[in-house]
């Protein structure tokens, strides 16, 4: 079991930097080849062109999708139009202020932390009473009103808990189909330049790949792995119920199939894509540049215009996509921060509270408390896996399809 | 969806009807063997639904998609009709260096694929002014030639009016 969590931390870490990697190569900035002495008219030309494309793309979904998401988009989005943060980044206005973005990183951290302590003191509290009241009884030596005042405490704590859990497993539900949303609306566009620069195999590959990650892939974390996440909470909790019926081997058994599957998808769909995506990238690209080297060949004074005129067309939908795609992580990173927020601050102060508790109340709350909080992994996991899938696409298709 | 959180119902509900009958039961000889009647009911209730997940048929078709992402045609269009414009422009001006002034070229395509594949190009003599070093030779051929050399086109599809 802790070899396979080993493996499986060792190979998101791998992933992790692989994307990185692959956000280096996708950010190296394009130059469009200029002549010394028609360097401005290249640029206004390039203007113009990525003016004329923008125009044309149809970005109203996005912008709508913008409208209905919770988080306060002013700062991201200052005119609430996802196309005007494109041209921004694209003319290089794009600076973001760090230390504004730490600043709303902590006051998040610490609001979701004042909105659970609460309910942390309070299952103290509940622990801490029910400990006095089973050791009260245990010295009139009767064991059912021990057992009954365990059963009223544990049962409130159950309450307490699970208030959090499920609003939590609600709220994950929701980033769920809201990734799922951006999914159906940041990828056409991406195919779109894709398609229209002429990178035609890298997007029929990206296509079919699409539509697996926005309907397979998030259907199977929505439908299996949200109701797996509800069979271990309640294995977990029927389990600590009593002494008598022991259900940690089912359990664990959900929790290493929840492992497993997350692994294999994540796995399988990551291999795959990346070596299907940079080998039909550098297909395309050869196939251009052979194009490319036909014509300068042919015409060797006119050619090279001839050359750099297309260049600047291709530059402008290559600029274009590797914005939208940059803006599309950006939104994703904000639509997930939320949750994952909440939920790592209530798994650890669960798990904190599980500490408090052990030396004092009977085992069964202790354990109960600490495995809810394992559990809580799993949908911090499926967000987190989901996410990452996301940006390795559209790492891949911001660094493989620079066709110039 | 029902299915299943009747199945965990299930589940939770026997397991809690275990423990009170625990709590409430004397200690005793009849407890235990209450208890294990209880372990073996737990048992059956977990393992009931695998005969209808066995039954059920399950098809892959559910699973893998059939619907594809659309393709914005109109950036395609802006795209194709910007590099025809731009190959327009183009040969107009290799054509000038090349002593052939005033010349038209339209180059009709379809827009809406991509790649761009160029259909015809009309090219307007009606305006022509040639350099005299140009004068002596078959201007059409010459033209022609040129066409060929930047664009992918073949030579049939090249028109001449004006």
């Amino acid at each position: 079991m802790k070899k396979v969590k080993h493996k499986l931390n060792k190979r998101i870490l791998l992933l992790f930097i692989l994307l990185v990697v692959l956000f280096f190569i996708g950010t190296i900035p394009i130059y469009a080849s200029a002549e010394s002495n028609n360097e401005n008219q290249v640029y206004e030309n390039l203007n113009q062109t990525i003016f004329e494309q923008l125009q044309n793309l149809d970005f109203s979904g996005l912008d709508n999708f913008i409208k209905t998401l919770t988080f306060d988009t002013d700062s991201l989005f200052p005119t609430g139009s996802f196309k005007d943060k494109v041209l921004s980044i694209i003319s290089g206005e794009f600076r973001e202020n760090y230390s504004s973005i730490l600043n709303a990183l902590l006051g998040l951290i610490f609001e979701s932390l004042l909105s659970f302590i609460p309910l942390f003191s309070l299952v103290i509290g509940i622990g801490i009473l029910s400990s006095i009241m089973s050791n009260l009884t245990m010295n009139s030596k009767n064991k059912t009103i021990a057992d009954i005042v365990h059963f009223v405490c544990y049962s409130l704590i159950i309450i307490i808990v699970f208030t959090a859990v499920v609003n939590l497993s609600n709220v994950t539900a929701k980033t769920l189909s809201s990734m799922k949303m951006q999914i159906d609306l940041v990828f056409p566009i991406l195919l779109t330049i894709m398609t229209a620069l002429g990178s035609t195999v890298a997007a029929s590959v990206y296509q079919p790949a699409v539509a697996i990650f926005s309907s397979t892939i998030v259907q199977l974390f929505s439908s299996i792995i949200m109701p797996l996440f509800i069979f271990t909470l309640v294995f977990n909790v029927v389990g600590n119920l009593s002494n008598d019926i022991q259900l940690k081997k089912f359990h664990e058994f959900f929790n290493s199939t929840f492992k497993w599957l997350v692994g294999t998808v994540f796995t399988i769909f990551t291999a795959f894509l990346s070596i299907q995506g940079i080998t039909a990238g550098s297909f395309d690209k050869v196939s251009i540049r052979t194009a490319k080297f036909a014509i300068k060949s042919y015409v060797p004074i006119i050619g090279g215009y001839l050359s750099d005129g297309f260049n600047v067309i291709m530059a402008s939908g290559v600029l274009i996509k590797n914005a939208v795609g940059f803006v599309g992580v950006i939104l994703m990173f904000f639509t997930i921060l939320v949750p994952v927020i909440d939920l790592v601050i209530l798994k650890l102060g669960l798990n904190l509270t599980a500490a408090i508790l052990e030396p004092i109340t009977d085992k069964r709350i202790s354990n109960f408390i600490m495995s809810v909080s394992k559990t809580l992994v799993m949908l911090l996991a499926t967000i987190l896996a989901v996410a990452f899938m996301y940006f390795i696409m559209i790492g891949l298709i911001i660094s493989t399809a620079n066709l110039i | 969806m029902t299915a299943f959180s009747t199945y965990v119902l299930n589940i939770a509900g026997i397991i809690l009807l275990g423990v009170l009958v625990h709590i409430i039961l004397p200690e005793g000889e009849l407890n235990k063997f209450i208890q294990n009647i209880f372990a073996l009911i737990v048992v059956f209730v977990i393992v009931s639904p695998i005969s209808g997940i066995l039954n059920s048929s399950f098809s892959l078709d559910n699973i893998i998609p059939t619907s594809n992402n659309v393709i914005d045609e109109n950036y395609i269009f802006t795209v194709n009709s910007q590099t025809v414009s731009y190959l327009e422009s183009i040969l107009e001006q290799t054509l000038e260096e090349c002593g052939f002034k005033n010349v038209f070229v339209t180059i009709s395509a379809n827009l809406m694929i991509s790649p761009l594949k160029l259909e015809k190009v009309a090219i307007d003599l009606s305006k022509l002014v040639m350099n005299r070093e140009v004068q002596h030779i078959n201007k059409y051929s010459k033209i022609k030639e040129i066409v060929m050399q930047n664009i992918d086109i073949k030579e049939e599809n090249i028109v001449f009016y004006g």
